[in-house]
């Protein structure tokens, strides 16, 4: 059986859309919580931080992939460096990584849901409902959820810019000093910490051979980088500018408490419930491309001629996980101690790392002498 | 009277079953010949599919490669069997062809093939025999009579000694019919008589002529039905093949337009043509069209309806994916484009494939209109679209969910109106949408002599009366008339029914969950729709994956800067206009980027 997502070719605007929306939805999650505990005032200034690193990386991972490895995914480089078996296992490492963002998240967002909108309503209807939504759409593969992503992309820039501007007759610009919040230090250390948003760098390696045209990564890195990262800034400036420092940090659902205090005149007030479009698409699509990757990360590591049955059973198991906690304060434990706090490691630190091996390894053993050189040229072959 | 008093009694106290077997019923029909008239002794052969060897239960065990080869086989020695005698050489007797035709065509009991034997030639002591076989009522008798029967038995002296070549001076010299065509095989004589042509066979030839006499009745060219319009064309296909074809060839004259004929049905053959512009649509795009139809295996293909279903990539997907019309003018349009048109014999609706999401709500008027117009009504479309869809499910997720969106005066109007109504908004809504829907069925169905009556019933039903009852409240009312103005608004009637279908699904989502069910549906809806394609083209083309196009896709841009064909249909000329196509202006013959590649891009 052919492998299904071998044919998918994705444009680049496609690809930057859903890179910019797996980003930006991290905008109403727990993520302005956490860099406003960090660095209080100067919370704006740590996704600028983490995007400028996101982005010095991606060039640097794009580059060797574009040298060294073409046409090959993570999986595949590792299995030339370290053989199946240590391929399978980095796989391993990454598809769990992806597998537990998205239970966070499925839990995080029927958290939000319930508590806003849905206060009647069973967990668990509404957490299986939108988990069947997320698995089906990452059943459609990469085409569809990039040409999902695409459509919905003016939705998400339209209602972020929306809320953030919307709420102008609230804005103090004096809550944002003193400039530097809780110190220089702790800025810098929240960025590195929090970057884990910015998972660019670890999509890159594995969406890379899918790109219609791989020149044009550079491009798409850059556009999907830049306008998350101003996305996220602008939001997080427009809560600090409505809300003090120290009250910001206790919520954790900051674009519908700046929804809320939206008020055009008598007929336009309490508009929060509209931008549950907003929140419902974007979050979609970023909980799809997670499972996606998971599925597909471990259908190539063990030679699965396709990746698609695995789709229910890992929505299923995300579900379950993410149903595990008691409670909604034990998942942002989790989520901000282990998946927000170590999550660099695996998003930055771990691809970079395969890379870098692979590269030491053919330069000391030489370019063409490898069994992984001889299977990659099969493949450029059969590619071409 | 007393033998019948008898009789009734008797019926009354005794079980008698009897009356069962006077009853109708088509069990057993085979052994019924009383449709066969005395003396006929040459029945058609009779093809069992219940004899041993056609029987496709298997007493064992069998691979499924096995089992499949076994039932193509059955397949194919049963097709061979039903065209048994088809792929014959013409006899050279005249008693032979005769013999041959009743058989064929079930003579005598069929009253409408006509059989008409004569003489060839006036003054001949040796008379040579002839038969002209057609069809009542297919035919055009005025023809026959003038061009063939007048010619062939009043004004021929001349016979040839060799048949053959009396058969080709016949058709050069004597019958002044536009179309003659000499056959071989018996399959092309019956074909020719059931496709309204007559076939005229004569004693000692092997070959027949067809003499082209289409005449059958249809209607003439009148105005769309369903595509009608303001400022444009008024005419539309009617149920006559050739003037179909006719139509559009009159638009666009052009000797590189193409139509490829087929014949589609294994008991009785439809004429379906497929027509292209050959050098501008793409090879792959008409092959793909040419396979599909030629692969349809039915017995019978009634209307381009059926033939849709059967050539369509995803049947089970709600949204078309060939977009069907009864305007000449559309599908010249198209053709131009570099769509390929399929005509079905008799059936005022052609097929235009591939299609897109977007072209389903354009109208033959938005190019006869300046843009910003064109675009205004374009516009109107799209939020009538999103109305039709989304309106009730919206309602009842803000009554039910989301009250505190309305402002404080509007909700307690609505709660105020509501106070009488003793149903859920569901199955108000329900009612409501369940009402609308009859009246658009019934409006469809009634006979015109009492269509008024439609309008006043459905002004009870949906006016005043049923909110005095207190069945629905007064704003809601409003939501499901607007909700069916903007179905009515919808141009392409196929995706205004699915529209109307999934409205329901997304009401239900409403009803359960409120936005966030509207929410996750519609994203699931629209995965479904960017992952579905027409003839290999995907149906949210070209903006989901986005694709280079002219300025006609959303929104309509002027007609001198669209100078591009659709790129998703990887046409082999992409330019169809220049880059500048108002030179003498000064506003618009230089406009910024013409020269470049791509300036037209949307």
């Amino acid at each position: 059986m052919k492998d299904q997502q071998e044919t998918a070719k994705i444009t680049a605007n496609q690809l930057t859309a859903m890179l910019i929306i797996v980003v930006a939805t991290n905008a109403f999650l727990t993520y302005p919580q956490y860099v406003s505990q960090s660095a209080y005032e100067a919370a704006w200034m740590e996704p600028i931080i983490s995007g400028v690193m996101t982005l010095v990386l991606f060039f640097l991972v794009e580059w060797v992939l574009r040298k060294f490895y073409p046409q090959l995914d993570i999986v595949e480089v590792s299995k030339e460096i370290f053989g199946r078996v240590g391929a399978a296992l980095i796989a391993i490492v990454f598809a769990a990584y992806f597998l537990c963002t998205t239970a966070v998240v499925v839990r995080e967002f029927t958290e939000n849901v319930i508590s806003t909108v849905l206060p009647s309503t069973p967990i668990l209807l509404v957490g299986a409902v939108f988990m069947a939504a997320v698995g089906y759409i990452a059943y459609a593969g990469l085409e569809g959820i990039c040409r999902t992503a695409y459509i919905f992309l003016p939705v998400l820039l339209i209602g972020l810019v929306g809320v953030c501007v919307a709420t102008m007759n609230w804005w103090h610009m004096s809550f944002l000093l003193p400039i530097w919040g809780t110190g220089v230090n702790h800025v810098l250390m929240g960025s590195c910490r929090y970057s884990a948003v910015f998972s660019n760098v670890l999509l890159l390696t594995i969406i890379y051979k899918h790109a219609h045209n791989p020149r044009q990564m550079r491009q798409i890195g850059t556009v999907s980088i830049t306008v998350s990262t101003l996305l996220l800034t602008f939001l997080i400036v427009t809560y600090h500018m409505v809300f003090p420092a120290v009250e910001s940090e206790q919520v954790s659902f900051a674009l519908y408490r700046l929804a809320r205090l939206i008020y055009l005149g008598p007929f336009f007030q309490r508009m929060e419930s509209v931008f549950i479009f907003l929140w419902v698409t974007s979050a979609t699509v970023k909980m799809a491309v997670t499972l996606w990757c998971s599925a597909y990360l471990l259908g190539k590591a063990f030679g699965w001629p396709t990746y698609r049955p695995a789709i229910p059973i890992l929505s299923l198991l995300s579900w379950s996980i993410a149903m595990w906690a008691d409670n909604w304060v034990q998942v942002v434990n989790v989520d901000g101690r282990y998946l927000m706090s170590w999550g660099w490691l695996i998003v930055f630190a771990l691809p970079i790392a395969v890379l870098f091996i692979g590269t030491l390894a053919r330069g000391l053993r030489g370019p063409h002498d490898g069994p992984g050189d001889r299977r990659r040229r099969r493949r450029r072959v059969r590619h071409a | 009277m007393q033998s019948r008093f008898t009789s009734l009694l008797k019926r009354l106290v005794t079980v008698d079953d009897t009356v069962l077997d006077q009853q109708f019923t088509l069990i057993d029909d085979e052994s019924d010949t009383s449709y066969e008239a005395d003396g006929n002794k040459h029945t058609p052969e009779v093809i069992d599919f219940d004899t041993d060897e056609n029987k496709t239960e298997t007493r064992r065990p069998v691979s499924m490669r096995e089992f499949i080869r076994k039932g193509t086989d059955e397949y194919n020695e049963a097709v061979r069997k039903s065209h048994v005698g088809q792929d014959d050489a013409l006899p050279v007797s005249i008693d032979e062809m005769k013999q041959r035709l009743e058989r064929f065509f079930h003579l005598p009991q069929n009253k409408d093939v006509v059989v008409r034997e004569f003489s060839v030639g006036v003054h001949t002591n040796q008379p040579w025999r002839g038969l002209a076989v057609f069809i009542d009522g297919m035919a055009d008798k005025t023809v026959i009579n003038r061009d063939i029967l007048e010619r062939l038995m009043l004004f021929t002296e001349f016979i040839h000694d060799e048949p053959r070549r009396n058969m080709e001076y016949i058709a050069e010299n004597l019958l002044t019919s536009n179309q003659t065509v000499t056959l071989e095989k018996w399959s092309q004589v019956v074909q020719t008589v059931l496709s309204g042509s007559t076939a005229v066979l004569l004693d000692g030839c092997n070959g027949a002529l067809s003499v082209e006499t289409k005449g059958w009745e249809h209607r003439s060219v009148g105005t769309p039905q369903t595509e009608s319009v303001v400022r444009g064309a008024h005419d539309s296909f009617t149920e006559s093949f050739r003037a179909n074809t006719g139509l559009v060839r009159a638009r666009f004259r052009s000797e590189h337009l193409v139509t490829e004929m087929f014949s589609v049905g294994n008991l009785a053959t439809t004429d379906v043509a497929v027509m292209y512009v050959h050098g501008m649509t793409n090879p792959k795009l008409v092959r793909e069209v040419r396979r599909r139809i030629e692969a349809v295996d039915v017995d019978y293909i009634s209307s381009a309806g059926m033939l849709e279903q059967f050539i369509e990539d995803q049947p089970s997907r709600l949204i078309p994916q060939v977009l069907s019309t009864e305007r000449p003018d559309r599908v010249a349009a198209s053709l131009a484009e570099g769509y390929v048109a399929i005509f079905v014999g008799n059936n005022p609706y052609v097929l235009i494939a591939p299609v897109v999401l977007y072209s389903m709500v354009h109208t033959s008027e938005d190019a006869n209109l300046r843009f910003q117009a064109g675009t205004f009504i374009r516009c109107l479309r799209w939020v009538a679209l999103f109305v039709a869809l989304l309106l009730p499910s919206l309602y009842v997720a803000v009554t039910n969910y989301h009250p505190e969106m309305l402002p404080t005066d509007l909700m307690l109007a609505i709660a105020g109106s509501r106070e009488q109504v003793p149903f859920p908004v569901i199955v108000e809504i329900l009612l409501m949408e369940f009402a609308i829907e009859l009246i658009r069925e019934a409006g469809i169905r009634i006979p015109s002599v009492i269509g008024p009556t439609i309008g006043i019933v459905g002004a009870l039903i949906i006016g005043q009366a049923a909110v005095q009852a207190g069945i629905v409240s007064p704003l809601l009312v409003i939501v499901v008339a607007t909700t069916a103005l903007a179905g009515f608004a919808i141009p392409n009637y196929e995706l205004s029914m699915a529209i109307r279908i999934t409205r329901f699904i997304f009401l239900l989502a409403g009803a359960v969950l409120g936005f966030y069910g509207i929410a996750i549906l519609g994203c699931v809806y629209v995965v479904r729709l960017s992952m579905q394609k027409s003839f290999g083209v995907p149906i949210l083309a070209p903006i989901a994956p986005s694709k280079g196009s002219s300025k006609d896709v959303l929104l309509r841009g002027p007609v001198y800067t669209m100078n591009r064909r659709p790129v998703f249909l990887n046409p082999l000329r992409s330019w169809r206009q220049q880059p500048i196509t108002r030179p003498w202006s000064s506003d618009t013959g230089r406009r910024k980027g013409s020269g470049e590649n791509g300036s037209d891009k949307s």
